[in-house]
């Protein structure tokens, strides 16, 4: 009897050890019997889970459609937001810009485009009635759209700086170099009427001179990005990527000098 | 009341024009709605109401352009009439004869126009200038095919389809009042 408690109480130890040496050896391998067993785990539940998607297929479609039209209506709603905060931004922006500026300002919402390819203009929805005359700048605060050419009671066209009608009188910020600027329908203005040694480098930042009094002095109209010689060989040209983004302007400035 | 409905079209045509050109700008050109227009009406309508469209159109793409004069004003009709002439001795039934048609007045339109603008002493560079005069002619006679679709339609009854079941719900509420008095 002895004998066979003792042979037991061997086999028992015994086992507790094994289950000892197990258990401080299964951590260290715990990861990758993790990684072997999840995939035979995991495919009793993919097939509940399909079993039960054959079984409910009406209710889950039902939902499915639900939960679509919830997902455009909260898209369509996201977007109504967006863009009420880009606009509320870009307002914040004009108010504070109007709020800096030394001169009285006017804003006003573009409302129309120029109807032909060889011109760029903008209408705009105040006029005469909100004290803007012919020849007023216009201005956004990254810098010089253009100016007002025509006026009516509610509203009012300016040339774009883009429109080769339109000249600005301009200087190099760096330098103080003078030149005359010009739209050429593109993305780029043209500076012209630079002397051979005019000091222009790239990247250069642009600025009304305010020499016409046409403009104020100091707007921001843009960047240098190319220098090259006129085709007379008199001179100099730079083109100037314009500050402001011309094709998608909103919002305005008119300058009340 | 055909008439009418192209004048109805030009007056559609110059809002699109004027409050949509960002949208219809393709590689910064855009079509020439009015004179696509100018194009259609004048195969279509008889000489008078077509040179009287043709100046109502080119009235209305001046007053918003900034161009020191009416240009539109001017070449419009003469479209018109060069157009309404060639009509009557050569035949320009066929859709592609038609297309190249407009293609040619938009074309002779914007070489019109550059020209003016370049030797009124303003600066377009080259490539500016072929961009436009190549481009937004080939835009105009592709808006062009549109609008004779569109007015095919029209003229076939397949828009008054969808007019007859208003008309039926118009009448309905008509006689219910009237039945109510």
């Amino acid at each position: 009897m002895f004998k066979f408690k003792n042979k037991n109480l061997i086999r028992i130890v015994s086992f507790c050890l094994l289950l000892l040496f197990l258990s401080g050896l299964i951590p260290s391998v715990r990861h990758n019997y993790l990684n072997v067993l999840k995939y035979p785990l995991v495919l009793p539940r993919l097939i509940g889970s399909e079993i039960k998607g054959i079984i409910f297929y009406h209710r889950n479609f039902i939902r499915y459609q639900a939960q679509l039209n919830e997902i455009d209506a909260l898209t369509q709603r996201l977007n109504a937001l967006g863009e009420t905060v880009l606009e509320n931004a870009r307002l914040h922006d004009l108010l504070s810009f109007k709020e800096q500026q030394p001169y009285k300002t006017v804003a006003a919402w573009v409302v129309g485009r120029c109807p032909d390819s060889w011109s760029s203009c903008i209408i705009i929805d105040k006029g005469s009635r909100s004290g803007i005359k012919r020849g007023m700048p216009v201005i956004t605060p990254l810098g010089l759209v253009g100016r007002i050419t025509e006026v009516s009671r509610d509203a009012a066209k300016a040339v774009m700086i883009n429109d080769p009608n339109l000249n600005v009188s301009a200087i190099v910020q760096r330098s103080r170099q003078e030149g005359l600027i010009s739209g050429t329908l593109g993305n780029n203005l043209i500076m012209r009427y630079l002397p051979e040694e005019a000091n222009i480098k790239l990247q250069d930042i642009v600025l009304t001179s305010g020499l016409n009094r046409a403009y104020p002095k100091g707007l921001a109209i843009g960047t240098v990005v190319d220098i090259g010689q006129e085709f007379s060989g008199l001179g100099r040209y730079a083109l100037i990527k314009p500050r402001v983004s011309l094709a998608c302007v909103e919002e305005v400035l008119v300058v009340i000098p | 009341m055909k008439n009418l409905v192209y004048a109805l079209y030009i007056i559609i045509a110059g809002i699109l024009q004027l409050g949509l050109p960002g949208y219809l700008r393709v590689f910064g050109v855009q079509p020439d709605l009015l004179l696509a227009l100018v194009v259609m009406v004048s195969l279509r309508s008889p000489a008078g109401w077509a040179v009287g469209l043709s100046l109502f159109a080119g009235i209305l793409k001046d007053i918003f352009s900034v161009s020191g004069f009416g240009i539109n004003t001017l070449l419009f009709p003469l479209w018109s009439i060069a157009i309404l002439n060639l009509n009557r001795k050569i035949n320009v039934e066929h859709d592609y004869l038609r297309l190249a048609l407009g293609y040619i007045i938009a074309f002779l339109q914007n070489m019109f126009c550059g020209f003016a603008l370049s030797y009124s002493g303003r600066f377009v560079p080259l490539g500016v200038f072929t961009r436009i005069l190549l481009l937004s002619s080939l835009y105009t006679t592709v808006t062009l095919f549109l609008f004779f679709r569109i007015d095919d339609a029209r003229e076939s009854g397949q828009f008054s389809r969808y007019f007859i079941p208003v008309r039926g719900w118009a009448k309905k509420i008509r006689s219910r009042l009237t039945s109510h008095k």
